[in-house]
């Protein structure tokens, strides 16, 4: 039925940035896209005119829209794209431009994700998320996505016999990685046990668990690799994308992502295996979803997360580098940044540019994304392998 | 139930969960069914899911279902909940098919079966409240929250508002709650040019023309009503409860 997938030949993806984050902010969206466009002029050494595709991400846009912030900024792009997929939306921006590249209809994408943080957007944001969020599951509690995500922890944990050591010792281990981020909000080393003593907020998530919101942006350009090279710019290549939105809807709750549905031929698309990879970023708003990502990727079976987690060890120097730079859980979710954070970080890992940096290997990553909990679970989600420059 | 001092739970709702009002005034446990095929879906939608009908009805459901999850909340961006937290609410896989989150009566146990009741909030909207199928009364706690008297039960010997008596949703919402026993019913009326049709009279029922600028009943709907206000006059019980069939 489905047709065979063109490769991403040609594309290079290059110039991570993340303009450091601030837990309130009162400056608006569009203050930290221009910040995020700044620093990828001031990183490649291209002119702004030079940006003739743009892919912007955000919740706090409002009244503003993706077109706006063409005028606002003085951009005349030739290819615009509005990514509302929360956190699948970097591996999905990355997924546009680069066909958007490779057919000509772009030269040189600018992918950008910002969100800014005043007192309150946050629970503006959640009470009018969606219909279905509006009227079936916000008005039972008024907790937003912890209270969903609690739901289907709580599920998996009795299912699976995951423990609250498992979900502590990935937010213990990000917030190790975090140490070396300068842009990460929370830096206070993390014990097991302050994990475990921190206070309930939905049952059985704790503090710990929740990511922190804030404001910030993140970005990177995706281009031809000649001009990459022209420019002379490390870069990374695409070697396998997926995405998938509302899968296995009849499930009675999540317990799996749509990667599971394309897992096989993202590996088999990009040519190697899981354990050919240096390091995962996930999607990591909450702990539990990480463990699917690792189930649903094929980094083990499903239902051996817990089991995953036991037996690797997550720092830049263990046998499994997972979210290098803290993630969400550690550096705060800067909006719909947050989608492109481990995008962004991947791509520093594999352009010798990260602040914590996985020493030797394959030059090759895996970076998934998960997003937007319409009603009760997150309907999204994407994934994408890349590979290093040299 | 006092709804007027203090914060309410999130009022706002489409337009295709109105059914939901229907089913707590009605007292009873109303799904969207698809006369097309037969689907029965929750949330409520505009269209069928499987088919894409577009002519939904509400029809009585199977209330049974099994509790897969559930949480307590103890952190809430909503006042009314931050007073009243922890707050326990569940995921139920129902029999009809879809998964319904539902507040959770004390006692549910996870994995066990639960049946479930639409029931009217303090915001005078229809929500779907689950309680064990069967009670374990030992385990319950006399403070858990939620508790039967967080939701209105039963219109009869009520003295109940419907802020716009006039749209279709209003007029069913009137007929069934006077047939259920309310005692006095109170009915907005947002047409001010005289067109309103005749208005059903009942000797249990009382019309006043509002005009419902606010979907909630403010202070200034109190005035234009020439009702007792109720934050003045330290009432808070004017009403026993208020259906918001404004949308």
């Amino acid at each position: 039925m489905t047709s065979p997938r063109m490769k991403y030949d040609g594309v290079a993806v290059a110039v991570p940035v993340t303009v450091p984050y601030e837990r309130f902010s009162d400056k608006s969206a569009q203050w930290w896209i221009a910040r995020a466009l700044k620093m990828l002029l001031d990183g490649s050494g291209l002119a702004k005119e030079q940006i003739d595709g743009l892919a912007l991400s955000s919740f706090t846009l409002a009244p503003d829209n993706p077109v706006s912030v063409t005028q606002h900024f003085g951009l005349s792009p030739r290819w615009l794209d509005g990514i509302a997929l929360g956190g699948a939306s970097g591996v999905v921006a990355l997924r546009r431009a680069a066909r958007a590249v490779q057919t000509g209809d772009a030269s040189i994408v600018a992918c950008i994700a910002a969100d800014t943080n005043r007192p309150g957007s946050f629970r503006s944001l959640v009470t009018s998320f969606s219909k279905f969020a509006q009227d079936a599951s916000y008005p039972y509690g008024g907790a937003g996505p912890n209270a969903s995500f609690a739901l289907l922890t709580d599920y998996y944990m009795r299912t699976y016999s995951a423990t609250a050591e498992d979900f502590g010792k990935l937010a213990v281990s990000q917030r190790a990685n975090a140490s070396s981020t300068p842009w990460a909000l929370l830096q206070k080393p993390l014990t097991m046990q302050n994990y475990l003593d921190a206070r309930p907020i939905s049952d059985p998530l704790r503090l710990f668990d929740c990511v922190m919101p804030c404001a910030g942006a993140e970005a990177f350009l995706v281009m031809r690799d000649d001009m990459a090279q022209e420019l002379g710019i490390p870069f990374a290549r695409i070697m396998g994308t997926i995405e998938r939105h509302n899968a296995f809807s009849e499930d009675v709750i999540q317990h799996r992502g749509g990667w599971s549905v394309d897992a096989a031929e993202l590996w088999s698309s990009a040519g190697v295996r899981p354990e050919d990879t240096d390091f995962v970023q996930t999607y990591d708003d909450y702990p539990v979803i990480s463990m699917l990502q690792f189930e649903d990727l094929g980094f083990c079976a499903k239902g051996e997360g817990p089991d995953f987690v036991r037996t690797h060890e997550f720092g830049v120097a263990g046998n499994f580098p997972h979210n290098t730079s803290g993630g969400q859980l550690s550096t705060g979710q800067a909006g719909a940044a947050g989608g492109h954070l481990g995008l962004v970080e991947g791509i520093r890992q594999l352009t010798d540019s990260a602040p914590n940096p996985v020493r030797g290997g394959n030059g090759i990553g895996l970076v998934s994304g998960f997003g937007m909990i319409n009603y009760d679970r997150g309907l999204c989600s994407a994934a994408a392998i890349l590979s290093g420059w040299n | 139930m006092s709804i007027f001092s203090g914060p309410h739970p999130p009022l706002a709702r489409s337009a295709a969960a109105a059914g939901l009002i229907r089913g707590a005034a009605a007292g009873r446990f109303i799904l969207q069914r698809c006369p097309g095929c037969s689907n029965v879906q929750y949330p409520p939608r505009d269209a069928c899911h499987n088919c894409l009908g577009t002519e939904l009805s509400w029809e009585v459901a199977d209330r049974r279902g099994l509790l897969s999850a559930k949480t307590t909340i103890h952190s809430s961006n909503e006042p009314y909940f931050q007073e009243r937290l922890p707050w326990t609410i569940g995921s139920v896989a129902s029999m009809e098919g879809p998964t319904i989150v539902a507040h959770l009566l004390p006692g549910c146990v996870t994995g066990e079966p639960v049946v479930m009741e639409l029931r009217l909030d303090a915001a005078g909207r229809g929500v779907v409240v689950a309680r064990p199928a069967t009670e374990h009364p030992d385990s319950i706690e006399p403070s858990a929250r939620p508790s039967e008297n967080d939701f209105l039960s039963d219109p009869k010997s009520k003295r109940l508002l419907v802020t716009d008596g006039c749209s279709m949703l209003g007029h069913f919402v009137i007929a069934t709650l006077l047939g259920r026993g309310a005692t006095a019913v109170t009915a907005g009326c947002p047409r001010t040019d005289g067109i309103c049709p005749e208005h059903d009279s009942s000797e249990r029922l009382t019309w006043f023309n509002v005009a419902t600028d606010s979907s909630w009943p403010s202070r200034k709907w109190y005035r234009a009503a020439q009702l007792p206000d109720p934050e003045s006059t330290g009432d808070s019980s004017v009403f026993d409860a208020v259906f918001d069939t404004s949308n």
